[in-house]
């Protein structure tokens, strides 16, 4: 059966059977060539401004290699991949959204013809232990400087409710220094942190350990800060954690 | 299209097109019409194949798993509204013990009806801890759970669950309230607190801080233990896109 066809199957499918899962499918030039009325609902979008377009070209600009750097591992090992995403510019209920992509197989030739796309909430915490293992897995730095807005830069005013918020979460010293340096592309090292806590934070804390140290920002209104690497948009794909 | 139609080209299109890795579609009556050939091995379902039989109650041994699938699949057509469930069970193969199943009503978009239910299912790749520790316990809670077995290894299987539970619990109540709970026994502050002398003694800490630090690194604290649960299926979250149409 050739691909034009197994295509039309596709498409004659998800007109005729409708389910309130949103999906949408892309050819193999990613290309989207079927989306189904929950998913436009999710988006805000009309079928006639996404319909034949290329779902790279339709993403944010930022995030479009590592897009199709996923799809093409999608097809090439013939894996299904997810990726959490946050954009705000979604409705507030799917700001958050975990995206699965799965290889549609024809049965005849065992061929992957299309990538089917599925959009769910995710069910699980995000707590930082999660945001650390899924940004650790998800790219090298090189990828996060592309993936990372030029004007993401910490100050020394936000740079210590991060480090809090992490210690806190049981990162140590050189989790929290590498997950600093992978989200902001500017070197912190295990010293550097450690520096922070005991010259800074004890100070500041009137405290002589880290466990007082802890204990005193759980009590804090501090502990409400949540650090801005969490708030800001992003798409991480997601191994296992 | 009738519902007869709409569930022919169901059943020829999965046949001709694998979408999802794993899945079974099944009629109004709960007989698996399709499969994707690989799962019900995995399963350990009898014969290899989900075919010829029913969701409920041929595959669902246990009397509470029954119930409960059959009231999922209910809700499905009545709702026509999709579900996800975390689901626990060992007599699957061991790398499947835990996956999400998805429970998809199919319907016809001439008469709006369902005709079909799809189930798919995944293995969850975050740790079990990610979801509400008692919630999950409560679920299990009188199934059938694996017997605990000691190795020998460096802590016993008690001190394992106090020690995964230290990590995510605030104090000696709520870890005893945990324990008694998934083992229908009577766990004490006073008992908890001897148990956490015999893991602060062999972990070499000063105090609990110390011992939660020492479970991060050693990676344990997203070690749900098997031991504290019984076989379970657990509702996460069901998408309902109807709020935004």
């Amino acid at each position: 059966m050739k691909p034009e066809q197994i295509q039309q199957i596709i498409k004659d499918y998800h007109h005729e059977i409708i389910s309130d899962i949103p999906v949408a499918i892309i050819d193999m030039d990613y290309k989207i060539f079927e989306i189904n009325q929950p998913a436009l609902s999710i988006f805000n979008l009309k079928l006639e401004n996404v319909l034949g377009k290329s779902l790279i070209a339709l993403s944010d600009q930022r995030w479009q290699s590592k897009l199709r750097s996923i799809l093409d591992e999608c097809v090439f090992y013939n894996q299904d991949k997810s990726v959490l995403s946050l954009r705000f510019t979604r409705p507030s209920k799917y700001r958050l959204l975990l995206f699965k992509y799965t290889p549609v197989i024809s049965k005849d030739s065992g061929n992957i013809v299309s990538i089917k796309i599925v959009a769910s909430i995710p069910s699980f915490k995000i707590n930082a232990y999660v945001i650390y293992k899924i940004i650790s897995n998800a790219f090298t730095q090189t990828e996060l400087k592309a993936e990372l807005p030029n004007n993401n830069v910490i100050t020394p005013q936000e740079l210590e409710p991060a480090v809090l918020f992490l210690l806190n979460n049981d990162l140590d010293y050189n989790e929290i220094a590498s997950l600093l340096t992978m989200v902001y592309c500017k070197k912190y090292t295990k010293h550097l942190i450690a520096k922070l806590v005991s010259r800074k934070l004890y100070e500041k804390f009137d405290v002589t350990n880290l466990m007082a140290l802890k204990q005193k920002y759980r009590k804090s209104k501090l502990s409400r800060v949540i650090p801005k690497f969490i708030l800001q948009e992003f798409s991480y794909p997601i191994e296992s954690l | 299209m009738d519902n007869n139609s709409a569930l022919n080209l169901i059943i020829n299109y999965h046949k001709q097109i694998k979408d999802d890795i794993f899945y079974i579609i099944c009629d109004l009556n709960y007989n698996v019409l399709v499969e994707d050939g690989s799962s019900a091995a995995l399963a350990n379902i009898e014969g290899k194949t989900f075919l010829g039989k029913k969701l409920v109650p041929e595959l669902s041994k246990a009397i509470w798993r029954t119930q409960l699938v059959e009231k999922i699949l209910k809700d499905c057509i009545a709702s026509k509204m999709s579900s996800e469930w975390l689901s626990l069970r060992f007599s699957r193969q061991q790398e499947y013990w835990l996956i999400q199943l998805n429970y998809i009503p199919l319907m016809n978009f001439s008469t709006g009806e369902v005709v079909g239910i799809k189930v798919s299912a995944s293995p969850i790749k975050y740790p079990l801890y990610l979801y509400p520790i008692e919630s999950i316990i409560t679920a299990g809670k009188g199934n059938y759970k694996l017997d605990e077995i000691n190795n020998g290894e460096f802590l016993s299987s008690t001190e394992q669950e106090v020690l995964f539970l230290t990590y995510h619990t605030a104090n000696y109540e709520e870890i005893a309230y945990l324990m008694s709970l998934a083992h229908n026994e009577v766990f004490n502050k006073t008992k908890i607190s001897r148990i956490n002398s015999k893991l602060l003694e062999k972990y070499e800490c000063a105090n609990i801080e110390e011992l939660k630090v020492i479970t991060y690194q050693k990676g344990l604290h997203i070690k749900f233990l098997v031991s504290l649960v019984g076989e379970f299926m657990f509702p996460v979250k069901t998408f309902n896109t109807t709020e935004s149409k």
